[in-house]
């Protein structure tokens, strides 16, 4: 008997440490190393584009809501979870969002998180002349309501007094309103783009008449007089039912409420909201930015105070980056103790792939992004370094410039690109598992659609086999004279094994008899580069990855097939249009029910993949590389590090 | 009449001097050691680049991703790369690559380093200063260092590197030559050309130059060496050639990545460069202690 009772106190015993074990075994306190292979390019939510400064910028500051990831057989389900928001309800026509913020929150610089703060931030985001990279594919459907930036502007200012690029036009295009002085009142309408040419001194009411009472313009735009201004007015858009998803505007009724008024139904704006750029800065530093640099603001991307576990401490550029725990951090664990754990983190920058390999194994960091698919092996040997299999939702792709002459002016030179035939042989001519199983190491997948299994609404339309003969019929075909001769532009050090994926992509083209010169670049620049009209783009191939970390479609499709994302600002940097494609896009947009999105989706990926407008590539897979004493480090699908709940044993 | 016979005459019998001291010239060469393992390497390395196309087992181009990081094997001598490509085929092309560019620099630097020091050293004066405050400026700065600078206004490619590399030698040529013209200028046998009206080119190219020669020859031997060490460096960093050419410093920074499972990868073009590099310098010293013992040390 009294044996039982002993086994049965050890049982009650071992249960006990079992369920404390993350709480009681976790040691407070200490410094957390990261090594990146690059460093954040700004930490302010409407200056940045790339996911590794993403996954800084959530420890500082953070979103209404984020996303709960769980893996279902394959299938990402997204829930979304509340993070500075506590609750929110949708009317029951789908066009009203209202969020209930959670209350006695405060900013790292004492201030209190309010309705007004959550505004301001999301209007600056949307605000036309801030350009915020992610604004065409994440905000950009919520329209930017100009009222307050035009008030008083247009006699101000002389040279393009206002610009608004916010509005649809009839074939789904971006269309941009801009006043320039000088010339006599009068709208000119071009392709879909219209030109409101004004004198100096005129005001905001007289360029609306005009527009008013230009036939064309008037189609795309509805102009009126915004109640009780001063003359100055607000341009909006007409068609509504065109116009799905676009938010008229963002308003804060009390203290703690935010509600998001949408034209129409848009069925992933909860995950919308989830992402990074909109993220949410103390107001208090937003107008000292803006009073400094209206209307965007200045000093921003240096130092941003947020309500995250974590506070921007130092910042050497391309070197590290110190945060501190932040003391008042409103987030407590599940036994009530507060978090983070650690009292610092430190980010430190590493492009070069084998010496941040050997930090790790050294243990002079703690955390290793990127590991080489190559090294997985040695570093599983490793018994102080534990690998992490996250599964990625990126894809990787050469993106193919599609436009009948580069640049596209008459004066430019033909591209045989624009044929798809070529573009398809293109395709048939690389070696899809070849690269994964080589160049990556088996850690990748060959991608058979534009977007990645996980993702709502992939449908698996491909791959283009491994087919070099067909390659050579189809350039035959298309009345190509080989060798043909094109430019790759590439960056070196953003993705995994980038450089080498070029070269291989080289050779195996070279084997086809298209010969492809390569030209390395710094990300940053090579983004610069692909960001052009296509009047003034040069690039004819480009590789790129893109990650669809909302996992809904209309992110991965949208911004990269859609008509209207072309470039500058947005992502479709190869100018693919499809008519059929652009309105399957947008049905996709404003069909609430799941099944026929799917069917919509399905459909469209069958037209892009046979367009060819990328060489569908491989989607890529995380492998962190983690000291064997970092407990509860996550490693999120959309590649992110989330690290307020880690601790150092 | 008189004067052009007596200088012919004069030429003629410098002519049959070099041709008698040739000979003892190999005799000298013959007997160092390390001079005739650095021709024998240098020879080796420029017979694989002439050769190339004949002798390479395999298309130094041509992937095999089924054979992608293999070691070495009797069909692959050195192994196969990280794209699956013969590694000794493209060491020999990569011969080719190295060389040419050793070469045309080696010219640049010679063809507008040796007449500016020339005229620098002869004339002197204001000319003379103003070109010396020039070369001080450049040779401020490390070779490689300024042949990155050109190469950022020129452009990346293979062209551009043998224009920046030889470009970046132009200074030293002047240099040397302008001190060697230097100390000639003051020889009797200048003074009797100039008394006899003998035109300033003339004396220059025909009496300088030539007795300037030997440490032209030694200087561009160790330019040579140089320039493929800066072509493998720039093509190392990503400035010079581009892959997929078979260009040493391009091999070996690919080749980099995977250093620490597939060493051979890097290895091999790193020993190629290597080589090259130490057999253009014992070829060099070589010369140098055959041609003109007095510089020993000084270059």
């Amino acid at each position: 008997m009294r044996r039982y009772v002993l086994l049965g106190l050890v049982l009650a015993l071992g249960l006990i440490m079992a369920v404390n074990a993350p709480v009681g075994g976790q040691r407070l306190g200490g410094k957390l190393i990261i090594a990146q292979g690059t460093d954040a390019e700004s930490v302010d939510p409407i200056n940045f584009t790339a996911s590794p400064t993403a996954s800084i910028m959530e420890h500082i500051i953070q979103t209404l809501v984020r996303l709960d990831i769980e893996d279902r057989d394959g299938q990402l389900e997204t829930t979304p979870k509340g993070v500075l928001a506590e609750s929110w309800s949708v009317s029951p026509d789908g066009k009203t969002w209202t969020f209930k913020l959670r209350s006695g929150i405060k900013f790292h610089d004492g201030t209190d998180l309010t309705a007004d703060v959550v505004k301001l931030n999301l209007e600056r985001a949307l605000h036309p002349d801030c350009a915020a990279p992610f604004r065409g594919a994440v905000l950009g459907r919520l329209a930017y309501s100009p009222a307050s930036a035009t008030t008083g502007e247009v006699a101000k200012k002389n040279a393009i007094v206002w610009r608004a690029n916010l509005l649809l036009g009839p074939e789904g295009n971006n269309v941009s309103v801009a006043i320039t002085s000088g010339a006599a009142l009068g709208v000119s309408v071009s392709g879909s783009a219209i030109t409101v040419t004004a004198p100096a001194g005129t005001t905001a009411a007289a360029v609306i008449k005009a527009v008013n009472e230009n036939a064309a313009a008037n189609k795309l735009v509805w102009a009126s007089n915004a109640p009780g201004s001063d003359g100055s007015g607000v341009v909006e858009p007409v068609a509504a039912t065109r116009l799905a998803g676009f938010a008229t505007s963002v308003e804060a009724p009390d203290a703690s409420t935010v509600r998001i008024n949408l034209a129409s139904p848009f069925a992933p704006l909860l995950q919308h909201l989830a992402h990074t750029a909109a993220t949410i800065v103390s107001a208090k530093r937003i107008r000292e930015a803006i009073a400094a640099a209206p209307p965007c603001g200045k000093g921003l991307q240096d130092q941003v105070a947020g309500t995250g576990p974590f506070m921007l401490k130092e910042w050497k550029r391309g070197e590290r980056m110190i945060l501190v725990k932040n003391p008042n951090y409103w987030e407590k664990d599940a036994a009530g103790r507060p978090l983070p754990y650690v009292d610092e983190l430190e980010w430190r920058v590493i492009p070069d792939d084998a010496a941040r390999m050997i930090e790790l194994e050294r243990g002079t960091v703690h955390i290793a992004v990127r590991v080489p698919p190559l090294d997985v092996p040695r570093l599983q040997r490793d018994p102080n370094i534990v690998l992490d299999f996250t599964t990625s939702v990126r894809t990787i792709y050469i993106g193919m410039n599609v436009r009948e002459r580069i640049p596209d002016k008459p004066d430019g030179a033909p591209n045989p690109l624009a044929d798809k035939r070529v573009r398809q042989a293109l395709n048939y001519c690389v070696d899809k598992e070849a690269i994964v199983k080589t160049i990556m190491g088996g850690q990748a997948r060959v991608s058979d659609a534009p977007i990645v299994p996980q993702v709502f609404g992939y449908a698996k339309v491909g791959p283009y086999p491994f087919d070099p003969a067909r390659a050579a019929a189809l350039l035959r075909e298309a009345g190509v004279t080989l060798p043909l001769k094109l430019k790759l532009h590439h960056p070196r050090g953003r993705y995994v094994r980038d450089v080498q994926i070029a070269q291989a992509v080289q050779a195996m083209l070279g084997t086809c008899r298209i010969e492809v010169e390569l030209i390395p670049m710094e990300f940053v620049s090579f983004l610069a580069l692909i960001n052009k009209a296509p009047s003034e783009a040069e690039h004819q191939l480009y590789l790129l990855g893109w990650g669809t970390i909302t996992l809904d479609a209309d992110y991965g499709l949208y911004s990269l097939f859609h008509s209207s994302q072309w470039p500058p600002g947005p992502f479709n940097r190869g100018y693919y249009k499809n008519e059929r494609v652009d309105a399957l896009l947008q049905q996709g947009r404003e069909e609430p029910d799941p099944a026929k999105r799917k069917a919509i989706y399905a459909e469209a990926q069958k037209l892009i993949w046979e367009d060819a407008p990328w060489i569908f590539s491989h989607s890529e897979s995380q492998i962190t590389g983690i000291r064997k004493n970092v407990k509860n480090a996550e490693v999120h699908v959309t590649e992110r590090l989330i690290l307020w709940k880690t601790w150092l044993e | 009449m008189i004067n052009k016979t007596l200088v012919s005459r004069a030429e003629k019998s410098a002519d049959e001097v070099t041709l008698v001291r040739r000979g003892t010239l190999w005799r000298r060469f013959r007997k160092s050691p390390s001079a005739m393992l650095g021709l024998t390497i240098v020879v080796l390395f420029m017979g694989a680049g002439l050769l190339a196309p004949w002798i390479a087992p395999h298309d130094p181009l041509r992937p095999d991703f089924g054979r992608a990081r293999e070691g070495p094997s009797w069909d692959s001598p050195l192994g196969r790369d990280e794209l699956g490509r013969d590694i000794l085929s493209r060491i020999i092309y990569g011969a080719r690559i190295s060389l040419w560019i050793g070469f045309i620099a080696v010219a640049i630097g010679v063809v507008c380093g040796v007449p500016l020091g020339a005229i620098s050293g002869y004339y002197g004066g204001r000319l003379d200063i103003l070109m010396q405050r020039l070369v001080d400026i450049m040779l401020a700065f490390p070779g490689l260092l300024l042949a990155i600078v050109l190469i950022s206004i020129l452009g990346v490619g293979l062209s551009n590197v043998m224009v920046a590399i030889g470009v970046a030698s132009i200074p030293t040529y002047v240099r040397l030559v302008r001190g060697s013209v230097l100390a000639l200028r003051e020889m009797d046998y200048i003074a009797a050309a100039k008394a006899i009206g003998m035109s300033d080119s003339r004396i220059i190219f025909r009496h300088i130059l030539p007795n300037c020669l030997a440490p032209i020859i030694v200087q561009s031997t160790l330019q040579i060496a140089t320039a493929i060490l800066f072509a493998a460096g720039l093509g190392f960093l990503g400035l010079g050639a581009k892959p997929p050419m078979p260009e040493w410093g391009v091999m070996l920074s690919t080749g980099r990545d995977y250093l620490r499972d597939w060493p051979h990868i890097a290895t091999f073009p790193g020993l190629a460069i290597m080589l090259s590099v130490l057999g253009f310098n014992l070829l060099g010293d070589g010369l140098r202690d055959v041609l003109d013992p007095r510089l020993r040390g000084k270059l």
